[in-house]
């Protein structure tokens, strides 16, 4: 597109634009500098001069070269070393080995989690078929299924050692319905394997374990025994400050 | 670096205690022995591999490795002829991601974006950093040049007209820009002045993929899709006539993008092939002569001479796509890198010359400490002062 000149005048400063011509220590003579010293000044010869956006047309040759240049990009790699059996034509589409909902950002460091997904498959080694492509719309649906089992079981666990007098307890409540839950994360797993990347199965477990056991422990806030005792220990501060 | 760690598991401590606090008294009764019993106490002791000096131990089979570090590489062009990954002296990396070039200062792994071309300009070809670690240049599929200043982050200039297609290889020495395109013309372009273009010189029949400078500056080392490596040198220069070759060596069956100059002996050039070929040949530039070929296996893509150890380290593809480290002259193999899950087409080693950092079409950069530091504290052995024995357990 051709550039109208610049008719008005205007002051040049020298010294800097002079300053700025050659760049650090190797001298590197910029275009911008080279048009401002010479272009409204003085005439030079017909090939170069008058706004560098002007050259494109005294070559011929890079037009060509772009138009050539432009379906070269288009057909892929091309030449003897660029042969489809080098791998491009196998495997994931985009070549790489992330899975496909990672997040992708140039130059990312993703040191830590293709360890964690080559430790991952060493530890499967296959035998589930566990895919890493995941679509990612199951994800809402398993969460509410994980949910309803885990919190039945919860009431169901939490009644029994209330409701008995026991001298001995085996075990306190709150072990018991953690491994109740950890036992249907895992059934639940084996179901929807196919479905869930090891990550969100992770992620699902620790989301389960973690909503549990903040519910088991404020159930156990609630219990009138335990208001009983937050209550002595008001009282015993209260007597002692007086 | 771990060559020079002792490895306890390889070690006999029973044997190690045994020298460092009784191994001296057997010296002690020689007098008293007879020859008989000399030679008995001596047959002995080396059926029962009691004779050695050496207590340490270290370990003797090249280690399998794994990269420190990973970063991710989107739109990485897998094209064998390109030449996108260069580490400056000023400790930046620069890569060309598609049309875009990044940069990572390895002082803080931060990444800016020096540029993003235009589509039907690019996608980016090669790039390479100039001697001084601050200016860049980057080469587009249109044949343009753009040198750009890296602290400023703005383009000083544009050259043109010096290429009639893409420019896949480029090599600076000082003020010289060599490019090499897929034209088979090799341009020495002086950055100083208008018209850039000192000298052309020709001799490729196709795209020249591998260009790079002695350490001296008077030798140019090209190598090319047709399977030629030519050596330059800057005395043979004239105006009148199309510059002549100094050598040319016709080797090699295959492209030769990988082309390393030594750096502790001069006129020594290390030249690897491609998928045809498979050989790393090493020659005397002064002569032309091949002194040495070694079959790798596998395609050639990259190689690097270590700027510590004498030692040199070669890039392959299919189908390891691993790093193997080379012992010079020897050419035993020292070390295999592997992790990358497509050949391994760019290389770059960090100014200090302790990391490299290999790019694939896997769109993957890792990062390897594959050279050691240029001062190692050697593990003194712990013998006694006999002297050394025959077994020589150190690799």
């Amino acid at each position: 597109m051709p550039y109208s000149r610049d008719r008005l005048m205007r002051a040049v400063d020298i010294a800097q634009v002079f300053s700025r011509t050659r760049s650090g220590t190797l001298g590197i003579i910029s275009d911008e500098s080279r048009e401002l010293l010479v272009s409204p000044l003085r005439q030079r010869s017909p090939m170069g001069i008058g706004g560098g956006r002007r050259r494109n047309s005294s070559f011929g040759t890079p037009g060509s070269g772009i138009r050539q240049g432009g379906s070269l990009y288009q057909s892929l790699a091309m030449g003897r070393e660029n042969t489809p059996l080098t791998g491009r034509a196998r495997g994931r589409g985009t070549g790489s080995v992330l899975p496909s909902w990672y997040p992708r950002a140039p130059l990312n460091d993703i040191t830590a989690v293709l360890r964690a997904i080559e430790r991952r498959r060493a530890r499967t080694g296959g035998r589930e078929g566990i895919p890493i492509e995941t679509p990612i719309i199951v994800e809402d649906e398993v969460d509410v299924n994980s949910n309803v089992p885990s919190g039945v079981q919860l009431e169901h666990n939490f009644s029994t050692p209330a409701s008995t007098a026991r001298l001995k307890k085996p075990c306190p409540p709150s072990v018991h319905n953690v491994s109740n839950i950890l036992l249907s994360v895992t059934n639940m797993d084996a179901e929807e394997s196919e479905l869930l990347t090891p990550q969100k199965k992770l992620l699902n477990s620790i989301d389960t374990v973690g909503k549990a056991l903040m519910e088991e422990l404020q159930k156990l806030k609630r219990t009138p025994s335990a208001k009983k005792a937050e209550r002595q220990k008001k009282v015993r501060t209260l007597m002692s400050i007086r | 670096m771990d060559r020079f760690i002792p490895n306890r598991s390889a070690m006999d401590f029973d044997y190690a205690h045994y020298m460092l606090t009784e191994g001296k008294k057997t010296k002690d009764d020689q007098t008293v022995c007879s020859p008989a019993k000399e030679a008995y106490r001596k047959m002995l002791a080396e059926t029962l591999n009691m004779n050695r000096t050496r207590i340490l131990a270290f370990k003797n089979k090249p280690p399998t490795r794994s990269s420190e570090r990973t970063l991710d590489a989107p739109h990485l062009v897998d094209d064998f002829y390109l030449n996108l990954l260069d580490w400056g002296t000023g400790n930046v990396l620069a890569i060309a991601l598609g049309n875009t070039v990044y940069l990572w200062d390895a002082s803080d792994s931060s990444t800016s974006e020096l540029v993003t071309v235009d589509d039907e300009n690019g996608p980016v070809t090669s790039v390479s950093w100039a001697p001084d670690g601050r200016h860049i240049a980057i080469c587009l599929n249109n044949s343009e040049v753009h040198l750009w200043d890296s602290t400023s982050n703005r383009q000083l200039r544009t050259m043109r007209g010096c290429h009639r297609s893409r420019v896949g290889s480029m090599a600076w020495n000082n003020h010289i820009l060599t490019t090499g395109g897929m034209d088979g013309q090799i341009v020495n372009n002086d950055v100083r002045i208008k018209s850039h273009v000192v000298e052309t010189y020709r001799g490729h029949q196709q795209e020249v993929c591998g260009l790079k400078w002695s350490a001296s500056g008077q030798q140019l080392a090209s190598g090319g899709n047709d399977n030629l490596v030519h050596i330059w040198d800057r005395s043979m220069a004239s105006s009148n006539s199309p510059t002549q070759w100094l050598h040319r060596l016709e080797d090699h069956t295959s492209a030769v993008k990988a082309l390393a100059w030594c750096p502790f002996q001069s006129n020594l050039l290390a030249t690897g092939g491609g998928g045809g070929d498979r050989t790393i040949k090493f020659w005397n530039t002064h002569t032309g002569t091949c002194l040495n070929s070694v079959d790798t296996g596998s395609q050639v893509c990259a190689l690097m001479w270590s700027k510590n150890e004498r030692e040199l380290l070669s890039s392959h593809g299919f189908t390891q796509n691993q790093l193997t480290l080379w012992k010079y002259p020897s050419m035993v193999k020292m070390a295999v890198l592997t992790g990358h899950t497509s050949r391994v087409l760019y290389m770059a080693q960090s100014p200090d010359g302790c990391t490299v950092v290999s790019a694939a079409g896997d769109e993957t950069l890792r990062f390897w400490n594959v050279f050691g530091a240029p001062e190692v504290a050697k593990a003194a052995p712990k013998a006694n002062n006999e002297p050394f024995s025959r077994l020589n357990r150190i690799r």
